[in-house]
């Protein structure tokens, strides 16, 4: 049933609520003249298992049409379309001395217990209402989800979902009613012991006039005191373990129950109350480690081999026979209805018995085959049945077949609640909300969030050439390399050489992985003789502390790598104006000779201390400042402020990828990917393959010697047209290279961008054709930056 | 200058007409809310090597043998570099930090013990340190996620009201 | 029609093993199924015993998420893989065996620009090589998928996507029954519950397997053995450069017909579909640790959950009906190793990570080409081992340690 939109509620335990909508689910029209009976109808004879894999095959093109009516036959309950999330689940972790699963007999005693030997916390969780037990504490209507690695046992409370981790699990989660296999055990009418003392108990309903009871157990047996207190009128108790008749079946009309013929006689009724004994509910236990073993004396499986720290209790591990095993099946004699192994997936004995007869002939193979245990009651009613099936029809036994793997979940449990509340963190750097002020559209880097540009990615690129920027510059990792061994260390990891280095220097340096490709890239400032600052790419940082750490554990140098990435803030002032404004709020001299490119100096900058670095990825005149990320904002505003009348103005991501593509500046895992090594990149001048040894140095040295495979280069279109990044270099109508990055250059008029391509084609001014929107557009290869190729904006 | 005066927070001067002010990355978040403390400027200094060495009436935090993290006042965090035996590093500007109460919060915030604390683990899904005293917890994690930890803390706290 | 209602056996009973075959196969999965498949279709070597250590179907091939496609990155794989999907959709026939494969198309969700990126590279890639394939937009996505949430309200919004309409589901367990049926009824021999312990050599090459149920004796081995590969290729002396992970899955329970279209989301590493049973099959990205251990954790169902109700709000109450696990063989550039080894006669097909059940029948083909005529044919021969020591790798990777 569908309730308040919620699919596939089971009603018969789900408690009422006011106002609540209920319908019924799967039918066309009402339950009663549900016109998919049809399908069910002729279904007897017409699709027996494997029916689909069998039929619809000829001819192929009318495949799509036949399949979406199975879709649609397919399926239970419906999802409204338009739904959206309630946002009311929570998780909350958990951890119990002893946590206590299923409140029956067992588990409010084993709850007692525990609480009075007060062995510390003691939880007890229960699908239905707990008793109160003091000392103890209940958690009710609630579901134990599974037993996950580490005792990790999720507990399904509604709304909210308990992480729990005990010191002890008690799992009495009881037995399992089974049902009995023969014709008619899918009529309503038929039902098991549990059932019939909910209708009673619960809600006081009276489930039939007439019953029959056919019980292999007790538990078949008590309800019958329970009927005639309803006023159900017993016309036959049958106790299997006494008296096994040859034929059962149940017949009926419009789907109830009418009547029930035991071998030859026909009883009218309107219930029909069966019990196949009673198997252990284990799962949990085999979730958690225990074995499921055969016993053949009682006909059922049980667990045994407990883990440590995991204890049965009650039903589910009690040893005394209170069932005969019952036949896997009755004949039915002439009887009409179908017999059912599994209700959920509509599966019959005759079913299983062709899929054996197939070849189908191991249980798993069965299973997968016929869909038995696959449906939403997860093998709690038909496991065991067809065990019992399939060990008849295969001459073989219960205990050499075994079970199927006991998965997890145990209940069915939603994705709202598994959820949770479902926040993602995201980095922000301190200046993150100036940004958003300033009406910035912010955009995803890994997990930083960052200005893509503030309204006006070409007009910020070009104001940059020609007067002042400013741009957050935060989410660099940034590390710090200190020690005596700092400088071999990084002689060590690096293709560069950091050795000859002076104090106060800045250098580009590409990171290698052993295999010699390209793995993260950013600048290593020498702020001391064993003091280095080095950066990394946004989303390499993690990486490259990671490796850095490694390699120390490796070496064991005299060397400590501290993370600085979040203490840290960082902007680049760049552009022709950017010395004016610097040299307005600091003391230091900034002059070319004060701090020439690619130097490094510790300063003052408007009153904070602040690393200053020389550098030039966009292209400009400019420095980078890092300081204690709490001045974020001061710097940033105060960087505005003063430099207003200069025409000082934020910009983005956006044109700051344009104006490092001038430049024909990489962007690792853009410009590369895991296969790129910094030779055929086009920097030779990184690897200095004259060292001892750094990491990935003989990968470079067999590039050198096999010669290159591809080039990265940079391109210029003939007609202005900007290719798709990821857009492809065609030669002889096959793949020739790819586009890592293209953009329309504002500053130079230009559609520039960069590109691998065959070696062959890696000349300066060679023709090469790009495939745009399916058609070859012309470009010229150029091999040095589009805009000032000299350095001299960046040196001036 | 000397040193690593750039990563500490005290160093930086007045004058000349700058004034310069601190942010906390949680003081948006926790705007108007008076259910958490912002303990983000809390001095909190690395040491690493010897720190059995570290001696005085200080609240030292072990994380590894070879490292610990001493927190204290805003105010002393200067003379603590100077004095801590082994490398000092200042964290002050790496750990955003904040006091909560309440052990049902935390539940819902970390599966760490919390009988078994200080602890480094993972709070609303971002690393962190967590301290406890009684009921009240005090958190210290990277300031990027700040913001993040901040509006998952508030959301949390709503969602027990 | 009438032949539905006849019971006819799928495959004969397992026999005793013989002492000699011309070939072994190792691995009774949808990739050693079909090699032998088409090693009697194709070539007429019916001579040939497959051994499976568990039931067939047991492994990797009973555990996909089931989605076949063609939109590779590299050129050398989105031809090998179009290849595999044109004979996927004939395969029903050719098997006389409804494998249910619906081709509903497939969507690569797109969250971030350098996502889109690697979008527009498949899509040129694959246009070049007349795959359809190409990069739509959100107003377009929206018509192919109006139940997809494609709001800003959410933590990762989605910017693009590369739509492959040829993209399609398949059931799983029927690719393995037909193909099993279909070489036994040309003589080979399936032997379940048969596991191979160790590999015969002499001179370099192989002569024969051991196995649980006695000796074979055999010119050529073939491992397709996928999460166990380097403990085979450990008994035939070959090294391989693999590691074992586990990738994890899910159902629900099944809902009436809701979701039409493949949906792919590398950035969260959720695949989500609706199978023809009506259940929602989610399946997730590789744990980051290697392990032959095959227990589902918990964790994996509450993130696979926060990003499924992301991308589908609406799946809020559905509820997950079963969870499991698979070993997937993870090669170092996501690209798979296929073909001969240094030792003659034994050969392999590993390294497939989470993409060998789409390669089933194109694995089939060329191997049992490969065995047959001493070639290794063109389509796979960028795919050898030896590409690792001559450094010629085939980078499905976008980006240094990123999958996608």
């Amino acid at each position: 049933m569908t309730v308040d939109g919620v699919p596939n509620v089971r009603v018969c335990v789900e408690p009422v609520r006011e106002g609540a909508t209920v319908r019924a689910q799967n039918v066309l029209g009402s339950l009663d003249r549900d016109l998919l009976n049809v399908v069910d109808r002729i279904g007897g004879p017409f699709t027996p298992v494997g029916f689909y894999y069998r039929t619809m095959l000829r001819p192929r093109r009318l495949w799509p049409q036949y399949e979406r009516v199975l879709r649609n036959l397919a399926g239970l309950g419906c999802l409204d379309k338009s739904g959206r999330r309630s946002g009311r689940y929570d998780v909350e972790h958990r951890r119990a001395d002893v946590l206590v699963i299923g409140g029956g007999e067992a588990g409010v005693a084993a709850a007692r217990a525990a609480a009075e030997n007060s062995v510390g916390s003691v939880v007890l969780v229960d699908e239905r209402a707990a008793p109160h037990i003091d000392g103890v504490e209940t958690l009710a209507p609630a579901r134990a989800i599974g037993f996950y690695e580490g005792g990790l046992v999720p507990v399904d409370a509604g709304n909210v979902l308990y992480r729990f981790r005990a010191g002890k699990v008690v799992v009495a989660t009881g037995t399992v009613e089974q049902p009995l296999l023969f014709p008619g055990n899918d009529l309503v009418g038929v039902l098991l012991p549990q059932a019939v003392r909910r209708l009673v108990d619960d809600w006081a309903l009276k489930p039939g006039d007439r019953g029959v009871i056919v019980s292999a157990d007790g538990a078949g047996l008590d309800v019958v005191e329970q009927l005639r207190r309803a006023g159900v009128e017993i016309v036959e108790v049958v106790d299997l373990r006494e008296s096994l008749p040859s034929t059962l079946a149940a017949n009926g009309r419009r789907g109830r129950l009418e009547s029930v013929t035991i071998e030859g006689r026909e009883l009218a009724c309107d219930l029909l109350v069966m019990s196949g004994g009673r198997q252990p509910a284990y799962s949990l236990l085999a979730q958690a480690g225990a074995r499921v073993e055969y016993d053949a004396r009682r006909g059922i499986f049980v667990p045994v081999d407990l883990p440590a720290n995991v204890e049965a209790a009650g039903s589910v591990t009690e040893t005394e026979p209170a069932a005969a095993p019952p036949p896997p099946s009755f004949d039915g004699g002439d009887a009409k209805g179908r017999c059912f192994v599994c209700i959920c997936e509509d599966v019959t004995e005759k079913d299983v018995k062709r899929a054996l007869a197939e070849g189908f002939d191991s249980l798993e193979l069965a299973k997968r085959y016929t869909t038995v245990t696959m449906g939403p009651c997860q093998g709690r009613l038909c496991h065991l049945p067809s065990i019992r099936l399939y060990a008849r029809e295969t001459g073989s036994d219960e205990g050499a077949i075994g079970t199927t793997t006991a998965r997890p979940p145990w209940a069915p449990v939603s994705l709202g609640l598994l959820a949770g509340r479902g926040l993602e963190p995201a980095k922000r750097t301190a200046i993150h909300h100036r940004h958003v002020e300033l009406g910035a559209t912010m955009m995803w880097t890994g997990a930083w969030r960052r200005p893509h540009s503030y309204g006006d990615a070409a007009g910020e690129a070009r104001h940059v050439h020609e007067a002042l920027g400013l741009i957050d510059v935060s989410t660099l990792g940034k590390l710090l390399v200190e020690g005596p061994d700092a400088a071999a260390f990084l002689e060590l990891l690096y293709p560069n050489r950091f050795a000859d280095m002076k104090v106060g220097r800045v250098r580009y340096g590409v990171l290698g992985s052993d295999a010699g490709r390209i793995m993260d890239d950013g600048t290593i400032g020498r702020i001391a003789d064993d003091r280095f600052y080095v950066t990394t790419t946004s989303t390499g940082a993690d990486t490259v502390i990671e490796w850095f750490d490694w390699w120390n554990a490796v070496w064991g140098m005299d060397v400590e790598v501290v993370n600085l990435t979040g203490a840290l803030a960082a902007v680049n002032v760049a552009g022709p104006r950017s010395r004016e404004l610097l040299g307005r709020l600091t003391d230091v001299d900034v002059s070319n000779e004060g701090i020439a490119y690619l130097d490094t100096k510790e300063a003052h900058v408007a009153g904070v201390p602040c690393l200053i670095l020389r550098i030039g990825f966009v292209g400009e005149l400019g420095y980078e400042l890092h300081f204690a990320s709490p001045y974020g904002e001061y710097l940033w505003d105060t960087l505005l402020e003063r430099g207003k009348d200069l025409g000082i103005r934020p910009f983005g991501l956006e044109p700051q990828r344009i104006l490092r593509l001038e430049k024909m500046h990489i962007i690792v895992g853009q410009d590369t990917d895991s296969e790129s090594n910094v030779l055929e990149a086009g920097m030779p001048w990184i690897a200095k393959l004259d060292k001892d040894d750094f990491v990935g140095k003989w990968a470079l040295e067999h590039v050198q010697a096999r010669g290159f495979r591809e080039q990265l280069v940079g391109f210029e279109m003939a007609n202005g047209v900007v290719p798709a990044e990821g857009g492809q270099i065609v030669l002889d109508g096959r793949s020739a290279g790819r586009v890592t990055s293209a953009r329309m250059s504002p500053h130079l008029g230009k559609a520039i961008g960069m590109a691998w391509v065959r070696p062959q084609l890696a000349v300066e001014d060679a023709r090469i054709e790009i495939k745009v929107d399916g058609r070859l557009e012309a470009a010229r290869v150029r091999l040095k930056p589009f805009f000032d190729p000299k350095g001299e904006r960046l040196r001036a | 200058m000397t040193g690593l005066d750039f990563v500490s927070l005290d160093r930086a001067v007045a004058g000349d007409g700058f004034e310069p002010r601190l942010s906390s990355p949680l003081c948006r978040a926790l705007e108007g809310s008076d259910r958490v403390l912002d303990l983000s400027f809390l001095g909190k200094i690395e040491v690493r090597g010897d720190v059995d060495a570290i001696n005085g009436d200080l609240e030292v935090v072990r994380i590894t043998p070879q490292r610990a993290l001493v927190l204290c006042a805003p105010e002393e965090a200067a003379a603590l570099r100077d004095r801590l035996p082994g490398m000092v590093i200042d964290m002050t500007a790496a750990l955003a930090g904040l006091e909560l109460h309440g052990v049902r919060t935390l539940r819902r915030l970390t599966d760490l013990d919390l009988d078994a604390l200080p602890a480094v683990g993972r709070v609303a899904d971002v690393p962190c340190l967590v301290l406890r005293n009684g009921d009240s917890f005090r958190l210290f994690f990277p300031q990027e996620y700040g913001h993040s930890v901040a509006e998952v803390v508030l959301d949390v706290l709503k969602g027990l009201e | 029609m009438r032949d539905i209602f006849r019971t006819r056996r799928m495959w004969r009973r397992r026999g005793e093993l013989k002492p000699r075959y011309d070939v072994v196969v190792i691995g009774g999965g949808s990739h050693g199924l079909a090699t032998a498949y088409y090693l009697a279709k194709n070539h007429g070597i019916t001579n040939v015993a497959v051994l499976e250590k568990s039931y067939i179907g047991s492994g990797a091939a009973g555990r996909n998420t089931t989605i076949i496609r063609a939109n590779y990155r590299t050129p050398e794989g989105a031809e090998f893989y179009r290849s595999s999907v044109e004979l996927y959709e004939h395969l029903s026939l050719d098997l006389d065996f409804n494998l249910l494969f619906s081709q509903q198309g497939h969507l690569t969700l797109a969250h971030s620009d350098r996502a889109m990126i690697t979008m527009a590279e498949r899509a040129e890639v694959n246009q070049l090589l007349g795959i359809d394939s190409r990069l739509v937009y959100n107003d377009e996505t929206a018509r192919l998928c109006p139940e997809l949430n494609l709001s800003d309200d959410v933590t990762w919004p989605i910017l693009g996507a590369l739509y492959h309409p040829p993209g399609g589901i398949i059931r799983h367990d029927a690719v393995v029954w037909g193909l099993a049926r279909g070489a036994d009824r040309r003589g080979v021999e399936i032997h379940p519950y048969t596991e191979v312990t160790g590999i015969e050599r002499s001179n370099g090459r192989v002569t024969g397997v051991k196995t649980t149920r006695g000796e074979i004796a055999c010119d050529t081995v073939i491992s397709a053995t996928a999460g166990w590969s380097t403990l085979i290729g450990d008994m035939a002396g070959v090294p391989l450069p693999i590691t074992t992970h586990i990738l994890q899955a899910f159902v629900t329970e099944p809902l009436k017909p809701f979701l039409h279209v493949i949906i792919v989301s590398s950035q969260m590493h959720v695949y989500i579909s609706q199978t023809d049973r009506g259940e929602f099959l989610i399946g997730a990205e590789i744990e980051p640790y290697t392990t032959y251990r095959g227990t589902s954790t918990f964790p994996f169902l509450e993130y696979s959950a926060r990003h499924t109700l992301e991308l589908f709000p609406q799946l809020e109450s559905a509820k997950v009906l079963r969870q499991w696990t698979g070993l997937c063989d993870i090669s170092p550039d996501y690209s798979p190793i296929l073909g001969l080894t240094e030792v003659d006669g034994f050969l392999i097909s590993c390294g497939w990570g989470t993409y060998g059940f789409k390669a089933a029948p194109i694995v089939g083909t060329t191997l049992a080409e490969l065995v047959a005529t001493g070639r290794t044919p063109q389509l796979i021969a960028p795919f050898t081992l030896e590409r690792f020591y001559t450094d010629t790798l085939v980078s499905e990777l976008a980006a240094a340690a990123v999958s996608h």
